[in-house]
């Protein structure tokens, strides 16, 4: 395959996760999905999958949360798995490569996803004349133009970046200092401490402290992989519920003494 | 007005897999909505007078707003409403609409978008950052989609057959009570499994050694006699400071002034 092939497929991938965005929610919008369509095109699966899992776990938190439009991790993964894939480097600069891309590129496509947010309103001014007509099916076309955009959204700049950065790469990467490629490979573990801090700052709540600490003691000191630090929290969350909500004159104590995490009382 | 069947629903099941293509920052998901919902209005006013017809698609062109997962619920329960109420008091449909989208977004948010991603994208992700197996995406993908399918196929079913009983039983005082005590769940068992991530997602490491007597020591193996797992609190500690700070509107930033920050200091040798 030549590379335009590949990069209009990659383009169309990237424009079909975002449709997965925003409409079915299969997945396919988060990077450990949108990367196994990058393995499948580039023919090389195992790289596509560790850099989308490494993506994913610096993503953790992004989110779209109410009418907030996060980076687009959709085309941040796809081009960044493919320009890292395409370069050919080893699995250590070929991670550091995927990071340095997908991030400036996510913030990118974030502003362009504004853009297509504001201009969809001319649909539903449309779509408010059309309703005049009575007739069900005139407001289709306008619904699926605006699945149109999204979609062009994501494959344009995708399909650019691809395509342009291909052939570029290996010159960037000869020019980069390796000490900065090590960096980006520091940095893309370090990141996930964005994500979850995100998750906290619309979670942390009143006595939510707590539950903080035994989530970190249950994983820092027990070693108890997520799933099983997941049950345990979902039976101290259903714990939780019935004392808060036995009838009352049942006040609960919740003032403990303080430990080497105390900082966390916010 | 005849019952809505089964395959008008499933006809608005299909058409909700498209929900927010026409996502927009004025009216956000009121197009799309109106377009999911079609198929029951079609049922319900084919043969009536136009002006009827432009009335419905009017209201439910109005501003419109919730979690997609909740949609199919949502638009279930609008059906029944749709179908029992007479042309006077179609207020009350967009009433009762609206008001669900308001809990329906939170509790969305924080048991779906806040707990269940993350933990099937940190469980799938931790099965294959390391030798890029095919089971991480393919446990990520199962986790969403075997809580999702039933919560969208159910959602709308069950939404029209118990309709406004369903709501007399949640909608009141008791409704409320619900919601609070779920989004409570959701959030303490999300808050543990973040705090479970921290030490699995989060690597800091510094590679400083101290000159001490004939050999060295390196710090980082006194950090953990401290506290396992003691730098990557610290980072997430002042990631959170800097994005409270700005009620979360410098992410981006804070993501590239950690990538920077990061380069910086494994360039000097302070972080490995």
């Amino acid at each position: 395959m030549g590379i335009l092939v590949q990069s209009l497929l990659l383009a169309l991938w990237a424009g079909l996760c975002a449709l997965d965005q925003f409409g079915p929610h299969l997945g396919f919008r988060k990077p450990l999905l949108a990367s196994v369509g990058v393995g499948i095109i580039l023919g090389d699966m195992t790289t596509a999958i560790i850099i989308g899992a490494t993506l994913e776990l610096m993503w953790l938190g992004v989110n779209n949360i109410g009418a907030y439009v996060p980076p687009d991790v959709i085309s941040g993964t796809v081009v960044g798995a493919s320009i890292a894939i395409m370069s050919g480097a080893n699995i250590e600069t070929a991670i550091a490569t995927a990071v340095a891309v997908a991030v400036p590129t996510a913030m990118l496509v974030q502003q362009i996803n504004m853009l297509i947010m504001t201009t969809n309103i001319s649909l539903v001014h449309a779509a408010d004349n059309v309703a005049l007509s009575g007739d069900f099916d005139k407001i289709t076309p306008l619904h699926y133009l605006g699945g149109l955009f999204f979609f062009l959204s994501r494959a344009v700049p995708v399909f650019i970046a691809c395509y342009l950065g291909a052939n570029t790469i290996d010159a960037i990467l000869a020019a980069i200092p390796a000490e900065i490629l090590t960096g980006f490979n520091v940095a893309s573990k370090a990141i996930p401490a964005v994500g979850l801090a995100m998750l906290l700052t619309m979670m942390m709540k009143k006595n939510m402290w707590m539950f903080l600490i035994l989530g970190f003691v249950l994983s820092a000191y027990m070693g108890l992989p997520t799933l099983a630090v997941a049950l345990i929290g979902a039976v101290v969350a259903g714990l939780y519920d019935l004392i808060m909500t036995r009838p009352a004159g049942a006040a609960v104590s919740n003032t403990t003494g303080t430990d080497e995490e105390g900082e966390y009382d916010l | 007005m005849g019952k809505i069947t089964k395959k008008t629903l499933n006809k608005v099941l299909w058409r909700t897999q498209t929900t927010q293509f026409s996502h927009n920052y004025e009216r956000m998901q009121s197009l799309s909505l109106t377009y999911d919902f079609a198929p029951v209005l079609k049922e319900l006013y084919g043969d009536r007078p136009k002006e009827e017809r432009v009335h419905a698609m009017q209201r439910h062109l109005e501003y419109f707003n919730t979690h997609p997962i909740a949609i199919p619920f949502i638009l279930g329960i609008t059906a029944a409403l749709e179908e029992s109420t007479d042309e006077d008091h179609k207020d009350s449909v967009v009433a009762i609409k609206t008001g669900l989208m308001g809990p329906f977004a939170g509790l969305g948010d924080s048991m779906l978008n806040l707990t269940w991603f993350p933990i099937a994208g940190s469980i799938g992700a931790s099965m294959c950052v390391a030798n890029g197996s095919i089971i991480g995406p393919i446990v990520m993908f199962l986790m969403i989609n075997l809580l999702y399918w039933p919560l969208k196929y159910y959602g709308l079913h069950l939404g029209y057959e118990k309709g406004v009983s369903l709501l007399g039983a949640e909608g009141g005082i008791g409704g409320l009570q619900i919601f609070d005590r779920l989004a409570n769940f959701a959030n303490v068992l999300g808050v543990v499994v973040v705090g479970g991530l921290i030490p699995t997602t989060v690597k800091v490491a510094t590679g400083i050694t101290i000159a001490s007597g004939e050999g060295s020591i390196a710090l980082q193996e006194q950090l953990d006699k401290v506290l396992p797992c003691l730098l990557p609190v610290i980072l997430v500690l002042i990631c959170y400071l800097f994005i409270k700070k700005s009620n979360g509107k410098n992410t981006a930033w804070v993501i590239l002034g950690v990538l920077v920050a990061c380069i910086a200091l494994s360039w000097v040798g302070i972080l490995a």
